[in-house]
């Protein structure tokens, strides 16, 4: 009887199916089909929007957005999970002409039958109105203000990942133990095929788009952000290496079912973006395995940071792992792969943080995504990580 | 040996101090005695003399200028028409106004007499008020009456008057207006106002959108050339090996001083700060660093401004743009130069030339190192251009000289370098005179003067 492929089947099953509080929040279509649906019923008529140029989750709905090539106008739409109404905004540059309109005139343009406050906004060639809200750019209407995204709390789990990894480069070069390049290999080949796909994953990069910004430039911008950044993760590996150890199935599977969970407890707002793109595959990849190797140096930072603890290390560990469950929201993937990892062996940090980080993502998508695409594609890595890490069981038994 | 030496030093010493002059004097903004005899005259015009030696600052609406200059072309003055540049000009006894560099009056403002004469009707003021203004406007007939409002306060009544003038010296399809207001029988004000046409702006108002964007990602990459810098200077600490912990403070103290001089905000200077004393307190000095040739120093700061000041032509001359004056600052005096000479020169070489180049050399060789900063620092403080790829090649341009400059002199030859070439380039932006000049002057001898002392010590 092979009981420990089971044990490890039976990991990812109880991770992917342990009873969790759940909202039922899943996105039910896909950023495109909101659009779609946009363009179906609603926004300005008379004005070319350009092309579908980004898309961002926000709460319990899609914002999308349109500009065309010249960037002097942007279209925004807030599409709601339940899609009635879809809020619509219109933003023009500034220098843009137009015409003066009276307060009277402007508000018949927007059909404001009650008493509404009203402010004059000169520009340089046109008057702008907003009426409560209700916006005006020369005679054209703006649609209303959509709702501005709460305001980002300080968050201590980021720091504390930072601190954590510069003692982690620090550990591997005082300790280096049996360092390897063979994460820094995968690493960068994951990089380089993140960078070749950029051109089709700007669309993620919602920040970006502005107006007076033209979009090929947004595109270059963000185009030149992941490579630098990519540049930056792959000369770190190449710098501070990783440590070299075979995997254990056990442990694996103890992470994947842990990321699973962590997936659907917080599904991350940006994951939930890169599902509606076409090469999510790629982006899944390369996050999984970029993450995983920063989680891994930063367990491997504090583990030596608590290793004067002893045998308090790991409950505080565990206490750690509970506080991030409660209050790491989007963090709580990379942090309980730096946490999880840090409890088992410095060699063997990779392949446990990049478990965790790869299942996190499946989770995250699985629970948060209702349109059939990213299933398809999570399920089949699901299916294809469970078997490896049965397969993996197997050949240690 | 010695005698040829000197005299070799001496010859590169003359030429670049004759270049240095060739490229500053008579290259900033003049005509501050025009302006201010022309304000005085239009005041004289409206029958008020201002007391006292008035003072007089330069004032510049970007946008505008660029504007201005892009649809301009080579013609005349760049930027100074459409009152993209002025000089305001106060009187310390009352009254202020402002004019072209050119000397054409812009704004008008006299202290309200105690008696500014009979109150006009809002139907009968046209005339007399056009004939206040002929004193100081001989075209006032051409004027375009559009608009005007009239109030009364205490014994007087005020009126406001918007006229449309010839947009004379203007592009094409530009407007101008003029804004008068008259209390009694009295002129007290009036200023004019430059409506550019909308395609015009916005292609520099998108141009300089465009740049704040990709700015981010430069800072993004300087933020991570940091990061890296850090780590490297923890693993100092940790293997004991030898910082420069006080020449990082002594640099970080000078770049605090400059990067407040250029009148940043703290946070930047602070950031400045972090990225000069870190980087040459925290990295090792390791032999195979090229050493200070600081002789490479001024001629290379000067050929390096030398040719950006000529590339805006080469541009033209391909059928794009580039501006001839780099963005104004906002306060114009010899401090403000000399932050902004040095600031970028303390903070974005050591990072771009000293750091990366450092950082990747195990990975990519220094030249990969260097390539790399070239492509951030590129991304830092370029102008607007059509097309933008202009502005970005020529700030890569600078940024590959500057290291090319630093591979072969050493990194402080690159910041004194890069600090002369700055201040060359931004020379333009600055009102003309002495200080000024002399400032960039007497840079470029210390650096000389530096270079020729360490030539001695390493002869020794």
């Amino acid at each position: 009887m092979k009981v420990r492929p089971l044990a490890v089947g039976a990991m990812v099953a109880a991770g992917l199916l342990a009873p969790l509080r759940q909202d039922d929040s899943a996105a039910p279509r896909s950023p495109v089909a909101a659009a779609r649906l946009v363009e179906d019923v609603s926004g300005p008529a008379d004005l070319s929007w350009g092309k579908l140029r980004a898309w961002r989750r926000a709460g319990d709905g899609w914002l999308v957005l349109w500009q065309p090539s010249h960037g002097a106008w942007v279209l925004r739409a807030l599409v709601k999970d339940d899609p009635h109404p879809v809020l619509w905004r219109l933003q023009a540059a500034p220098w843009l002409p137009g015409v003066r309109l009276s307060e009277p005139l402007a508000r018949e343009l927007v059909g404001a039958r009650e008493v509404i406050d009203a402010r004059r906004i000169e520009r340089l060639a046109r008057r702008d109105w907003d009426l409560s809200g209700q916006r005006l750019a020369g005679g054209l209407v703006l649609g209303r203000d959509l709702p501005e995204p709460p305001p980002k709390r300080p968050d201590p789990w980021p720091a504390m990942l930072a601190g954590a990894l510069l003692a982690g480069a620090l550990c591997l070069v005082l300790l280096p133990g049996n360092l390897t390049q063979r994460w820094t290999v995968a690493l960068t080949g994951a990089l380089v095929g993140l960078v070749a796909v950029i051109p089709s994953v700007v669309a993620v990069g919602y920040p970006a788009f502005r107006v007076g910004v033209r979009p090929w430039v947004a595109q270059l911008a963000i185009f030149a952000a992941g490579s630098l950044v990519s540049t930056a993760l792959a000369a770190f590996a190449a710098r501070f290496g990783a440590l070299r150890g075979r995997p254990r199935a056990l442990e694996l599977g103890v992470a994947a079912g842990l990321g699973l969970v962590a997936g659907r407890l917080a599904p991350a707002e940006p994951l939930i973006s890169v599902a509606g793109l076409t090469a999510r595959a790629v982006v899944w990849l390369a996050v999984t395995v970029a993450l995983g190797y920063l989680a891994a140096v930063a367990a491997i930072g504090l583990r030596e940071l608590l290793h004067p603890l002893r045998r308090a290390r790991l409950p505080l560990l565990a206490s750690l792992l509970a506080g991030a469950v409660a209050t790491a929201g989007s963090w709580l993937g990379p942090v309980a792969a730096m946490l999880v990892a840090a409890a088992g062996p410095r060699n063997r940090a990779c392949w446990t943080a990049t478990t965790l980080v790869g299942f996190w993502i499946v989770g995250s998508t699985l629970v948060s995504c209702a349109w059939v695409e990213p299933l398809r594609d999570a399920g089949l890595l699901l299916l294809g990580g469970a078997g490896g890490l049965v397969t993996l069981a197997a050949i240690e038994q | 040996m010695s005698v040829l030496r000197r005299g070799g030093f001496l010859i590169v010493a003359t030429i670049c101090c004759a270049a240095t002059i060739h490229l500053t004097v008579g290259r900033g903004v003049g005509g501050r005695e025009v302006a201010v005899g022309a304000v005085r005259r239009a005041f004289a015009g409206l029958d008020y003399h201002p007391l006292g030696e008035p003072e007089a600052f330069l004032v510049a609406n970007q946008e505008l200028a660029w504007a201005v200059e892009r649809v301009g072309g080579d013609s005349g003055w760049a930027g100074a028409d459409g009152g993209a540049l002025l000089w305001r000009v106060h009187f310390p006894g009352g009254g202020e106004g402002a004019a072209t560099p050119g000397g054409a009056v812009w704004a008008v403002r006299r202290p309200i007499p105690a008696d500014p004469g009979a109150n006009h009707f809002p139907a009968t003021v046209q005339r007399p008020l056009r004939e206040s203004l002929a004193r100081v406007f001989p075209d006032v007939e051409q004027w375009q009456w559009t608009a005007a409002q009239s109030w009364r306060e205490e014994d007087f009544t005020w009126h406001r008057v918007t006229f449309t003038t010839p947009a004379a010296g203007l592009p094409e399809g530009w407007e101008s207006f003029i804004e008068v207001e008259m209390a009694g029988s009295t002129v007290v004000s009036f200023q004019r106002h430059t409506e550019p046409l909308a395609s015009d702006v916005g292609v520099v108002m998108g141009r300089i959108a465009e740049l704040e964007l990709l700015r981010s990602v430069g800072l993004l990459g300087m933020v991570l050339a940091l990061t890296g810098v850090m780590v490297a200077g923890a693993e100092q600490v940790a293997f004991r090996k030898n910082v420069s912990l006080l020449a990082g403070l002594v640099v970080g103290a000078v770049t605090w001083v400059a990067g407040t001089a250029a009148g940043l905000a703290p946070w930047e200077c602070a950031l400045g700060v972090i990225v000069a004393g870190g980087v040459i307190g925290l990295l090792p000095w390791s032999a195979d660093r090229p050493s200070s040739r600081l002789l490479l120093a001024a001629p290379a700061g000067i050929g390096a401004g030398l040719a950006l000041l000529a590339l805006p032509q080469l541009v033209s001359a391909l059928g794009g743009w580039l501006p001839v004056r780099a963005s104004f600052p906002p306060q114009a005096g010899v401090a403000m130069l000399a932050g902004k000479m040095w600031f970028p020169a303390l903070t974005e070489e050591p990072l771009l030339r000293g750091a990366l180049p450092f950082l990747a050399a195990p990975i990519a060789g220094w030249w990969g190192g260097a390539l790399v900063g070239a492509l951030v620092g590129c991304l830092l403080h370029p102008v607007p251009a059509v097309p933008l790829a202009a502005s970005l090649a020529t700030e890569f341009g600078l940024h590959l000289g500057m290291a090319a400059v630093a591979r072969w002199g050493g990194l402080a030859c690159a910041i004194l370098a890069r600090g002369l070439c700055e201040g060359l380039v931004r020379r333009g932006s600055f009102p003309a005179g002495g200080g000024v000049d002399a400032l960039i002057l007497g840079s470029v001898l210390v650096v000389l003067l530096a270079a020729s002392r360490n030539g001695r010590r390493r002869q020794a």
